[in-house]
């Protein structure tokens, strides 16, 4: 697990857990969260990043901490480059999350804009990391357009209803030779070591880590969670069976037996 | 020549003509409510339900719902505006508004400098997202609206306009110019109660205003905040004309952001009589319709401005509101000046530090910033 590091776009995670930087009751809870959870990858809003009293949300995240902006905001794909350039003037960061969301009522991704956005914001230098519907059709074209992951949602996002779209994921998984990055609908930390269990790469948590009563420590449970379902892909989990099987040595015996 | 008739939202008003809303309202039942309240997509009749006296008995449980779903979409989040008057030059008469008409006093609409001062004075409260408001009148023409705009640009992120409704053209020259929201109050959608109230003036047009979100919709505003100002006419009857219309911007232009406001009719200057009846909206009520709001459409952004009172607003901020104004002033050069009542008078009189406190004491973000203004 210590070589286990997730290589994106050229930036190297060691915590699979993304975490957003919205909805909290107070910014003073990002750095604390980073810290604790040991965060190393986070997501800002280009549309809040200047918002603060103090100081502006973005000057909440610690130095050396990976910066993903994502182009909340966005109804199209020329607005979503349009944010991803000052997203970058802001930050210094070319990776760009395309999120465009031309549904205000469900906040669903629009996946042929998101498509046109690989290509453009990919031909202007950035890593495009597209927030999309599970959908493989769609996502071949994204990895053909240049994006350097996916990030299916697995349920819409706020929901916190889980991974609703689980069988198109795996779908994904199965398919694509891109990171997957289950973005979105992830309720509880162990929705999100289910999806670590599926295969995917990484997870990103905002609603359910801002909006719990105790911030930090469900982080902690968060970043738990996706170790142990990452450590349990990798070691390899037991395959569901529909029968009860004993699992004595007499399987073995009998094995032998009828071979004879 | 093709005519093309667009649609609007006048079309599904007139499919409710024989709605028999008060009828259906007097036989909910306390089983309606219930199946309402489990659901989590609501029908027309679970919408009524939710909104009948009769609901109020569940006005607890409401609002556990209506507060979980909003941290949930929204976060804790409170998102902070104030609004700018730069004219109470107006040609309307309407019975309930200070800027009548019919009302004597000494009006002004800012000149350019003026505006500036305001601006400033305002961003320097913190203020990043501002509500530009006028009366009707040519002094205050769709050029100096533009002018305005670009003024404002300079010191705000994110500028909405309530004034008078405009032409499509004239609105995407008022987009062109930097402005990304549109807050139009039809006032009463009780057509007969309309034309009683607007007695004289452009604004006597029921039907151009009730089009008008459609208009900036189509123009390219990125944020719609409708309402209907309570007291005027039966009360549930507009709440729920109010969340259709909000309801049909969702359908129609999905890529708007929809918000709604309960505003209650204020005293204007002290004046608590007016010449027309006037129905009663108890806090119970604003609570109501706001957990009925955020049940029905849950993504929905809820405004509570300083219209209410502070106690009120601190007590309702957990519950479903989304935007709230502070530190404002009703007054045309008010911020410069230091008034604060002018086309009708401020309840909660906060300045923008008090009620950033008072949303922090809450734990929730006070937010200023929602907007990315260069684009």
């Amino acid at each position: 697990m210590e070589n286990d590091i997730l290589v994106i776009g050229g930036v190297e995670i060691k915590n699979r857990l993304i975490v957003g930087t919205g909805k909290f009751s107070s910014y003073d809870l990002i750095p604390e969260i980073i810290e604790k959870a040991k965060i190393d990858m986070v997501t800002v809003a280009i549309r809040r990043a200047r918002d603060g009293i103090q100081k502006p949300l973005i000057d909440y995240i610690p130095k050396g901490t990976k910066i993903l902006v994502n182009t909340s905001g966005a109804r199209n794909a020329e607005e979503a480059l349009k944010i991803a350039k000052i997203g970058r003037e802001l930050t210094g960061s070319d990776l760009i999350k395309i999120e465009i969301i031309p549904d205000t009522k469900y906040l669903m991704p629009d996946n042929r804009e998101v498509i046109k956005a690989c290509e453009l914001l990919a031909n202007e230098g950035f890593k495009p990391f597209p927030y999309m519907m599970p959908d493989l059709v769609a996502a071949k074209e994204m990895v053909k357009a240049g994006a350097v992951c996916i990030m299916p949602l697995g349920a819409p996002i706020g929901t916190n209803k889980g991974l609703v779209a689980k069988y198109f994921i795996e779908m994904l998984r199965n398919e694509i030779d891109l990171p997957i990055i289950v973005d979105a609908g992830i309720g509880k930390p162990s929705h999100a070591a289910e999806a670590m269990e599926l295969g995917v790469d990484a997870v990103l948590v905002n609603t359910a880590i801002a909006t719990a009563k105790d911030p930090v420590n469900i982080a902690i449970a968060f970043s738990k969670a996706v170790e142990a379902g990452r450590l349990g892909y990798i070691a390899g989990l037991p395959s569901e069976k529909i029968l009860a099987e004993a699992s004595s040595p007499i399987d073995e015996y009998l094995l032998g037996f009828l071979r004879k | 020549m093709q005519v093309v008739v667009k649609k609007s939202f006048f079309d599904v008003f007139q499919s409710y003509r024989n709605l028999g809303f008060e009828e259906k309202l007097s036989q909910v039942s306390r089983d309606d409510v219930e199946r309402a309240l489990a659901k989590d997509y609501l029908s027309d009749s679970d919408l009524i339900a939710l909104l009948s006296p009769l609901a109020k008995e569940y006005l607890p449980f409401m609002l556990k719902k209506s507060y979980f779903l909003t941290r949930k979409y929204f976060g804790n989040v409170i998102f902070i505006y104030a609004p700018l008057y730069v004219s109470d030059h107006c040609v309307n008469a309407c019975l309930y508004c200070g800027f009548s008409v019919f009302n004597k006093f000494k009006r002004r609409t800012l000149n350019y400098d003026e505006v500036r001062k305001e601006a400033e004075i305002l961003s320097g409260r913190g203020i990043k997202h501002v509500l530009l408001l006028t009366g009707e009148s040519k002094l205050v023409g769709v050029e100096y609206i533009c002018n305005v705009v670009k003024i404002l640009k300079e010191y705000f992120d994110e500028i909405s306009i309530e004034i008078y409704p405009m032409t499509e053209g004239d609105y995407a020259r008022v987009i062109e110019s930097g402005a990304e929201g549109l807050t139009v109050y039809q006032e009463v959608y009780d057509p007969v109660i309309y034309d009683r109230l607007h007695v004289f003036g452009p604004k006597r047009d029921y039907l151009f205003r009730l089009e008008t979100p459609d208009r900036g919709a189509r123009a390219g505003f990125r944020e719609i905040n409708i309402g209907a100002l309570l007291g005027l006419a039966p009360v549930r009857k507009e709440v729920f004309f109010t969340l259709k219309h909000a309801e049909y911007i969702y359908e129609n232009y999905p890529h708007v952001e929809v918000a709604v406001s309960f505003p209650r009719i204020r005293p204007i200057h002290g004046k608590n009589s007016f010449s027309f009846d006037i129905y009663d909206v108890s806090d119970e009520d604003i609570l109501q319709f706001v957990a009925v709001a955020r049940l029905f459409l849950n993504r929905v952004g809820i405004n509570i401005s300083t219209r209410e009172t502070k106690e009120f607003r601190d007590n309702i901020m957990l519950l479903g509101p989304t935007r709230m104004s502070a530190g404002s002033s009703t007054y045309v050069g008010g911020y410069s000046e230091g008034k604060t009542d002018g086309q009708f008078d401020i309840a909660d009189s906060r300045s923008v530090d008090e009620f950033v406190e008072a949303v922090r004491s809450k734990g929730l973000c006070p937010t200023f910033v929602n907007w990315v203004k260069e684009l």
